[in-house]
This record gives C-alpha cells, sequence and structure tokens, in this order.
C-alpha cells in the first residue's frame, strides 16, 4: 500500500468514504440486477432499536437477535455501536450492509477528526450518515435496506440529540424518543406512554428495557433477555462524560425485575385461567 | 545533493526543536512551539504519533498522507495491522523520493511513534529530509540544535519516569541553561496506554501546570 499523493482537483480532503472511492473500493456497490432472487428470508435482518432522551443526553438500546426469515441466525449481534466519544448509532435491516455502514462510518468521523484537528459537530455526524444512507438506497431498492438511529450529546448545545432516518437518507430529528425496526412499534408504545421529560439515566434505562421486553414479547423477531446464554439488550448512555456500556448485571437486573413483575401478574392462581 | 542536503538542513535548523521519550505509561512528546493552534505532534492511529519540526506546510502535509495511509489500511485489513514500522519506510520513500527527483527537498524532520501494551517496547522511527530511517530507543530528539539538546536529556534520562519527571526533563533540556520556557512555549502530548483504544492525549497549555 503506498502513501497516496493527490492533485488539489481530486484530494479526498477529510472525507474517508471518497479516499476509500479513490483508492479503487466502492463502499455502496450497486447490485446486479433487480432484486434478483434475493428474498428477505435470505439476508439476516436485525431488528429493535430504541433511544431516548433523558436529562443528561441520551439512552439508546438494541436487542442482541438477528432473523433470517424465521429463522434465528445470531443471537447475540450487536447493534449498537459507538459512533465516537459522544455519539453511537443502532441499526436495523439488512445486518452485512448496515454492520458496513456503521463500520464506514465511525471511521468517517475518527478520520476528520485526525486531519482536521477537530471533531465534526453534532449535526455534521447526522448529515455524515444521512449521505451514506443516500449512496445505499440502490441496494435498499433491491432489499438491502438499513434503517438506523442516531444518538449523540451535543457538546455546542449541551443537550442529548435522536435522528430517526429513512433509507432515502431522509433525516428527522426528534425531540424526545426514536425507535426503528420490525419491533419499533411495540416498543415506541411502550416508551411513548413511559416518557417523562427529564427522566434519570436509571428510569430512561428501565423504559428502554421495558419497551424491548414488550417488542421481544410481541414480535418474534426481537431477541428479549436470554437468560439460559447470559446474553442481554445493549445499553448505552451518551452525556457529557461520553459514551458508557452499561453492564450486563445491570442490563440484567432490570430485565429481571419486569419478568417478576410480568411472572406475578400472570400467575395461574391471580385470576382467569385460560 | 550536497547543496540539497544544506538547503533542507538550514531550513530545518530555523525552526525549534522537540524531544520524545519512552515514560511510565508509554511516548512523552514536548515541542516548543509557542502556537497553539498550528500543532507539531499529532494523532496517526489508535498507538502511533506523529511530529514533525522545520517547515510547517510541508510536515503537515506528511502527517495526512500518514492518516490517509493508517486508517485505508485499517479498514481495508484490521485496525493491529496498522504499523510504525511501515508507515516509517513509507514515509522514508517520500522523502527519499523528494529529495533525489524534486526540485527542492522537504525541509523537515519527523517522527513516528508507536507504543505497545508492554512498557519497554515503545518504538521511536526519527526519519530525515533525505529519508534516512532511525530506529531509537529511550528518546529521540528532532529539529536543528539536536546533538546540544540530546546531551541534556541523556544525562537526564531514566526509564520509567513519570509524566512530572518527563515534563521537567523536556522542557530543561529544550531551554538549554540561558533561557527559561513557559507553559505556553510548549506543546505537550502523550501516547499513554492506559487511556483506551485512542492512546493519544493532547494536554491544553492551561493543563500542563497539573501534570
Amino acid at each position: 500500500m503506498n502513501i497516496s499523493g493527490f492533485d488539489p482537483t481530486d484530494d479526498p480532503g477529510s472525507d474517508f468514504t471518497r479516499l476509500v472511492r479513490q483508492n479503487g473500493t466502492e463502499p455502496f456497490p450497486a447490485l446486479p440486477g433487480r432484486n434478483d432472487g434475493i428474498t428477505a428470508n435470505d439476508i439476516t435482518h436485525g431488528t429493535t432499536c430504541v433511544a431516548v432522551r433523558y436529562s443528561d443526553g441520551v439512552v439508546i438500546a438494541g436487542d442482541r437477535r438477528a432473523t433470517a426469515g424465521n429463522l434465528i441466525s445470531h443471537r447475540s449481534i450487536e447493534k449498537v455501536f459507538a459512533a465516537d466519544r459522544h455519539s453511537a448509532v443502532a441499526i436495523a435491516g439488512a445486518a452485512g450492509p448496515a454492520v458496513e455502514m456503521v463500520r464506514l462510518f465511525q471511521l468517517q468521523l475518527e478520520h476528520y477528526e485526525k486531519v482536521e484537528g477537530s471533531p465534526i459537530s453534532l449535526e455534521g455526524k447526522a448529515n455524515q450518515l444521512s449521505q451514506m444512507l443516500r449512496g445505499n438506497l440502490p441496494a435498499a431498492m433491491s432489499g438491502l435496506a438499513v434503517v438506523p438511529i442516531f444518538a449523540g450529546y451535543d457538546l455546542a448545545r449541551e443537550s442529548g440529540r435522536l435522528f430517526e432516518y429513512d433509507i432515502t437518507g431522509g433525516r428527522y430529528e426528534e425531540a424526545d424518543y426514536a425507535a426503528t425496526g420490525s419491533g419499533s412499534l411495540h416498543a415506541e408504545t411502550v416508551i411513548k406512554v413511559g416518557y417523562r421529560r427529564d427522566m434519570s439515566a436509571d428510569e430512561a434505562i428501565t423504559l428502554l428495557c421495558e419497551s424491548l421486553f414488550q417488542a421481544a414479547d410481541a414480535d418474534s423477531a426481537t431477541g428479549g433477555a436470554d437468560t439460559l446464554r447470559g446474553i442481554y439488550p445493549i445499553v448505552a448512555t451518551i452525556s457529557s462524560d461520553g459514551f458508557e456500556r452499561q453492564t450486563d448485571e445491570v442490563v440484567g437486573s432490570k430485565f429481571a425485575e419486569i419478568a417478576d413483575r410480568f411472572a406475578e401478574n400472570h400467575r395461574s392462581d391471580s385470576g382467569v385461567q385460560l | 545533493m550536497k547543496d540539497r542536503a544544506d538547503y533542507a538542513r538550514k531550513g530545518i535548523a530555523r525552526g525549534r526543536s522537540l524531544v520524545a521519550m519512552a515514560y511510565e505509561d508509554g511516548i512523552f512528546i514536548c515541542a516548543e512551539n509557542p502556537s497553539s493552534t498550528l500543532h507539531k505532534v499529532s494523532e496517526i492511529y489508535d498507538r502511533i504519533a506523529f511530529a514533525g519540526v522545520g517547515k510547517y506546510n510541508e510536515f503537515d502535509q506528511l502527517r495526512i498522507a500518514g492518516v490517509r495511509h493508517a486508517d485505508m489500511k485499517g479498514f481495508t485489513y484490521s485496525r493491529e495491522d496498522v504499523e510504525a514500522r511501515s508507515l516509517a519506510n513509507q514515509y522514508a520513500q517520500m522523502l527519499g523520493q523528494t529529495f533525489t527527483h524534486e526540485m527542492k527537498p522537504m525541509e523537515v524532520e519527523i517522527l513516528v511513534a508507536e507504543i505497545t501494551d508492554t512498557p519497554g517496547e515503545e518504538q521511536l522511527f526519527h526519519i530525515l529530509y533525505d529519508g534516512t530511517v532511525m530506529d531509537q530507543r529511550d528518546f529521540v530528539v528532532l529539529g536543528g540544535d539536536s546533538e546540544a539538546i540530546s546531551g541534556r536529556v541523556k544525562e537526564g534520562f531514566s526509564a520509567g519516569m513519570s509524566v512530572k519527571e518527563a515534563l521537567d526533563l523536556a522542557r530543561s533540556a529544550l531551554a538549554g541553561e540561558d533561557r527559561t520556557l513557559e507553559d505556553g512555549d510548549l506543546e505537550v502530548a502523550m501516547l499513554d496506554r492506559n487511556r483506551g483504544r485512542r492512546t493519544f492525549t493532547r494536554i491544553a497549555d492551561d493543563d500542563i501546570s497539573s501534570l
């Protein structure tokens, strides 16, 4: 590999995606033909991810299950990623392109920071992700859609911010909460009912765990807490102190509380027997 | 050739010098640099730092080329495949090529520094304007007055120094006997193996005193 020198006219500047392209790799390859034989059953999909604002920033969470059709293809896939110190991205959709997009996105943020000597603004990061989704549109049209959530702490505004996207790269800032994936309808309803402005981090974590529990309960493509194997959803807070993933003990205990309460309400001697 | 070498050396001697040394947590780098925005020391990759002396626009161009090389390599292969040695060789080729084939040589001396998890495995690659690469242990001095400064660092250096000891040594070595250097005259950064994935840290002028 050579250190590449560029003419001023085609210098990629601080744009890592362009640098990758100029080194001969297309990060978002157009697929040959239209949807030829590829169906949702062939592609590994990731599902429910949620995020909510709380008093000091945002909490973001995602389940661990990946499915291909009605099969569980992975039980411990990660769908929540730290994008950099103060932001995170959570993905739903085709797992392959989604994970690759996150990798490129993380590198783009780091590359810019190193070349320019200062990080991109939070809004700028949200726009970068938007452009990557637009680049992925041909693939999305043939079934490889990626639908992320972007969450971060805006150091300039001193508050947490949330962005939802569609497959065309449309970017929509959300004031309170965001959800994506097949279980998002259930998850979002739980959040909507339980949401209060200025929740503490702990309250926000509890609410997101509850939303994932209910999504997993109703949507077969969303995984819950897998106590047999010790696999728990990923939950992370982002505040002025940066991205911090909650330990499995913390998340596990939240799920245990929810499960206990659930069991209590559904015990056969407590009411109607089915 | 001799003219070219003299030209480059004179250009480098006009600028101020820089010291890098192994300390207990990694590599400590200290440059005499009154500007707090135009940096001589910067991050290349997780465990790799870059430093340059001489003509700013020339070593900054090399810095960006290094970041591109490292990020591309990490993207194509894996993060652990990015190494200082390969980067130093690339720089040496670039500088050598420029020295023999271009109108003028680059008036720079650069450093590629890398740490590992194990103390004592620090690597310091010192690369000259003509592409000469030197693999140095313990410490390295870049810039015009490097012999005198090296002598002073050598006297005070010991393995496993604390960050405070490293700073004091670098400050007095760069200043010499007749001058004193204030915090605002220095640029301080380190590769600190306790800082997680990205080990590079820059210390703001105001925070130097609290090291």
